[in-house]
């Protein structure tokens, strides 16, 4: 039986970046994951993921949080799939995965769940939704606000078959 | 490749994903079965995005074989926007994985992990994540006990009210 894990892409980082792009991403498979190992450097730590282009507040969030003394949980919009509203840690050992479900359905708003681990500080759980029925073509990595991913940054996108 | 796909927390970079069987409901669903379940991987992976009908907010449900006696137990995280909040419960008639809502623009996403489902010798452990968000916003962390030594060859998912048209059930084979 053929494996239904199928690697679509690969980047890692030479040098100090602000956002990281996959494109013409094959609309074959059933799901979407991406994996980072990612570190930030700048004005604003909030990591997120756009959707075919789309910078408007169309993606809404609910998060937990805890780190160890307290937790956390808050839900909104944003510009993108949120992945942790911490600041990430200077160098890349920050890890994310996020799975974005029937991403390439035409009839479905799309579900990202994502998982964002930062030994040093929180753990993290998020649920997002982005407002569009439209089958996911490219991936942007960003910031909200103005940084950089620094070098040694990977980020890892998977097809999964479905 | 140094990054490690599997699972939501990770797995073997070894290992690999296959697909056993999808379900996406052309009408309306008061259950989900996948049956016959294959013996011959190492672990197993549930992936839906799925909403209901003539309910509000619900929970997924799951038995394993058939069971229906009180063998299960669960605890779960769940982050609604406001608070943080925990639970367990023992003694139940099956475990909950993550919310579905009634609205067909907020799927409810889950993702379980079924480990060491072949094992005669151990009582069988399933963690989940999954969420939704708009209408009812809710975000997960389950881990399900059934306590039973068989192997898991059946899933039934069931939920108040039904799956929606267009819902999605997708059952793969972790090798190990």
């Amino acid at each position: 039986m053929a494996t239904a894990l199928t690697p679509i892409a690969w980047q890692s980082l030479s040098s100090a970046t602000a956002s990281v792009t996959f494109s013409s991403i094959p609309s074959s498979y059933r799901d979407l994951r991406l994996v980072m190992q990612f570190g930030y450097s700048g004005s604003g730590g909030t990591p997120i993921v756009q959707l075919n282009g789309d910078t408007a507040y169309n993606y809404n969030y609910v998060v937990m949080e805890g780190n160890g003394a307290s937790t956390f949980s808050s839900t909104g919009n944003q510009p993108g799939m949120t992945l942790t509203f911490r600041t990430p840690p200077t160098s890349a050992t920050a890890i994310v995965t996020l799975d974005i479900l029937d991403y390439s359905a035409t009839d479905k708003h799309k579900t990202g769940l994502s998982r964002y681990n930062d030994a040093a500080a929180w753990v993290n759980a998020t649920s997002n939704r982005w407002s569009s029925t439209s089958a996911v073509n490219s991936l942007t990595i960003t910031f909200v606000s103005a940084s950089t991913f620094p070098t040694g940054s990977t980020f890892a996108l998977y097809g999964i078959a479905g | 490749m140094s990054l490690i796909p599997l699972g939501f927390f990770g797995g073997g970079s070894s290992a690999s994903l296959e697909l056993i069987s999808t379900q996406v409901l052309a009408s309306a669903a008061t259950s989900v079965t996948f049956s016959s379940i294959p013996q011959t991987y190492k672990h197993l992976q549930l992936r839906y995005a799925a909403y209901a009908t003539n309910v509000g907010l619900t929970a997924v449900t799951i038995n394993l074989n058939g069971d229906n006696a009180s063998n299960y137990a669960q605890h779960s995280l769940d982050g609604d926007g406001a608070s943080v909040s925990s639970f367990n419960s023992s003694s139940r008639i099956n475990f909950n994985s993550p919310y579905i809502y009634s609205n067909a623009n907020s799927l409810g996403a889950g993702i379980l992990d079924f480990l060491d489902y072949t094992s005669t010798t151990k009582n069988k452990t399933m963690r989940g994540f999954g969420g939704l968000v708009s209408g009812q916003s809710h975000i997960n962390l389950v881990s399900g006990l059934w306590m039973s030594t068989a192997a898991i060859s059946s899933i039934v998912l069931t939920t108040n009210g039904q799956f929606a048209t267009t819902s999605r059930f997708s059952l793969y084979g972790v090798k190990g």
